[in-house]
């Protein structure tokens, strides 16, 4: 029988042994402690910098904000970015403190003109390890800017170009350099003339070859692609390459598409890829009114719809989804079409607005939150008529309309971009380039040009230079602002 | 009399001990290794947000630069401090219908944009701005 040898009995080895395990145990939660301390730290610290990077991505786009109401309300220096009462970014302070023990301020330098560097910078110090900053740089330019536009009260005729013979020009695009101008052909016009305007002073003819065959109507140049109306029955739409403007012939004819009917082409304007061509009224079933085009490959115009509507569209203008038509319909001078969809063109609800008296609508400018209407001349009318369209597409009354007397029939129509001049071309013998002030509605004129060359029978505004270009029967008139500021505050 | 069993004493705490141990390694273990991942998270979202601001950048000076000259072509590179911004070649031509793409890098995050410019002048109007993850707009 074996016998378990019975250790010999060590009087107080346990409590060492207990110590010494208690020793090891401490060591070894100590450290699992401090370990836990640490990620719980580099945790919270992880925090602290997504949340200061949040906040100086904040402070940025409060600048952009600032920079989005007015580019000159951003200042040079170092300055806090705050929401105020009114819910504005606003510049307020040397930096903003959070609750949360986080300072931001952001500090803005000048790199050239109209071009800002904004650089944000967020501190915070939390504690013993929970310290830092977070720095971000960015770019701020005066793109949103309105343009600059002169005073019109004070208009000069710059220059210009008067043919030796009577062309009867019509409508006229500009395009960079270049000025496209129609004309008839029917007193010795060539249907289209296209002139250097680099010198706006002394604007010199190019292409004096080119022959258009036939009337030109209303024309729109984008790219390197000009888009005309005619008076050839067999192709009232043509598109022309002008990629090089000083040598345009024939064969730069890229397409041409025949309106049903014959020379009912009446007006166009461009969207994008979508041509939208207004024509002359037809009883005829499948002549309508408006039309929309795939320009997408200017080679290949293709049809996208067709509207049917009562009245000739003189002039169609642009804004968001809708098509504003100068119109023939003696209910309805001002025509509203739906083109949120050019592939199925609708009238809009409501279908325009009725002007006093049966004048027909001859040409429509829409600028912002007003739409402009010109008539044929009314000796019981005032050719002119403001819609406010801020409220709504369709005008309604209140507010408005704003009505001015014009003496003579509206033949072109422009507004500058900040709705604060209408200019209007007339067959007003002594007025034939009137500048009224639109800005508050009481529509004074303010100037206006005698030209000696004929009725003013077209015109442009062009926001890049801030001109304007007149059209007579004999001349293409070039004309430029007083100096700035405008005349409306 | 009962048999005696075996004598192993202890040897059930000392087993849980190990265990527990282990179990309390592993989690200290996760617990610090979160922590880095967090700090470094902290980090990439600073670089990456500093990314968006160089291609913001960018596409401010172009779309100043168009308004300038409509003839603008683009295709430039822009060196900052803590990275860089792209600006591709600039499409179409003349003052409306426009694309413009832009892509700004800092420290190894990129982020891209495509703006659709439909007028330059006189009031630049934009179609749309948006950030995405590779450029199709943009040769």
């Amino acid at each position: 029988m074996l016998r378990t040898k019975r250790r010999a009995s060590a009087p107080g080895f346990l409590l060492i042994e207990v110590l010494l395990g208690l020793a090891v145990f401490a060591i070894f939660m100590g450290g699992i402690g401090l370990t836990i301390l640490l990620g719980q730290d580099t945790t919270v610290a992880g925090g602290d910098r997504i949340r200061a990077a949040a906040l100086t991505e904040q402070a940025l786009e409060g600048a952009r904000n600032i920079r989005d109401d007015d580019f000159n309300r951003l200042t040079t220096g170092s300055h806090g970015i705050v929401i105020n009462s009114s819910g504005q970014w606003v510049m307020s302070g040397s930096a903003v403190r959070t609750t949360d023990g986080y300072r931001t301020f952001v500090t803005i330098s000048t790199v050239s003109g109209g071009w800002l560097q904004v650089v944000a910078r967020t501190d915070w110090k939390h504690g013993r390890g929970r310290s830092g900053s977070v720095l971000l740089t960015g770019e701020i330019t005066n793109w949103r800017n309105a343009p600059n536009v002169g005073n019109w009260s004070s208009l000069t005729l710059e220059g210009g170009y008067t043919d030796a013979g009577t062309p009867l020009f019509n409508d006229i695009a500009v395009l960079g350099n270049y000025a496209y101008v129609s004309s008839e052909t029917s007193a010795g016009g060539v249907g289209l003339y296209v002139f250097d305007i680099s010198n706006l002073a002394s604007p010199t003819r190019v292409s004096s070859a080119f022959f258009l065959g036939t009337a030109g109507y209303q024309l729109i140049a984008a790219g390197t692609t000009l888009y005309i109306l005619t008076g050839d029955v067999n192709g009232e739409l043509r598109a022309y390459d002008i990629s090089a403007p000083t040598s345009l012939d024939g064969s730069d004819l890229l397409d041409d598409y025949n309106l049903p009917g014959s020379g009912l082409g009446a007006s166009l304007t461009l969207d994008g890829t979508t041509l939208y061509v207004g024509a002359r009224e037809s009883g005829a079933a499948s002549r309508d009114e408006l039309y929309s085009f795939d320009v997408t490959n200017p080679s290949a115009i293709s049809l996208r719809d067709s509207l049917n509507d009562t009245g000739t569209n003189a002039d169609i203008a642009l804004s968001g989804t809708s098509a504003y038509l100068a119109s023939s319909m003696d209910s309805m001078e001002l025509r509203l079409a739906d083109v949120e969809n050019p592939a199925d063109l609708r009238i809009a609800s409501g279908g325009g607005y009725n002007v006093t008296d049966v004048q027909d609508g001859n040409d429509i400018a829409v600028t912002g939150t007003s739409a402009l209407l010109g008539r044929v001349n009314g000796s019981a009318i005032e050719e002119l008529v403001l819609f406010d369209i801020g409220r709504n597409p369709l005008p309604t009354s209140p507010p408005g309309p704003w009505y001015y007397e014009v003496g003579g029939g509206v033949h072109g129509l422009a507004m500058d971009p900040t709705e604060c001049y209408a200019f209007l071309a007339s067959d007003f013998d002594s007025e034939e380039l009137q500048v009224v002030r639109i800005q508050d509605h009481a529509l004074p004129e303010v100037s206006y040009y005698d030209a000696a060359t004929g009725a003013g029978r077209g015109l442009l505004y062009e926001g890049i230079r801030d001109r304007v270009f007149l059209l007579t029967n004999r001349s293409v008139h070039i004309f430029r602002p007083g100096a700035l500021p405008s005349g409306c505050p | 009399m009962h048999p005696r069993t075996p004598d192993h004493p202890g040897y059930i705490f000392l087993i849980s001990i190990l265990v527990t141990g282990a179990i309390v390694t592993a989690t200290t273990i996760s617990i610090l290794l979160l922590g880095l991942a967090a700090e470094r998270s902290g980090f990439a979202v600073v670089r990456s947000t500093q990314a968006l601001e160089y291609a913001r950048a960018c596409t401010e000076r172009a779309l100043r630069r168009l308004r300038l000259n409509t003839a603008y072509a683009g295709a430039e590179t822009f060196t900052f401090s803590q990275g860089s911004c792209t600006i591709r070649a600039i499409g179409g031509s003349g003052n409306v219908s426009r694309t413009l793409c832009t892509e700004g890098s800092s420290g190894g995050a990129i982020r891209r944009f495509e703006v659709n410019v439909n007028e330059l002048l006189p009031f630049t109007r934009i179609e749309h701005w948006r950030e995405v993850a590779s450029i199709t707009l943009c040769p």
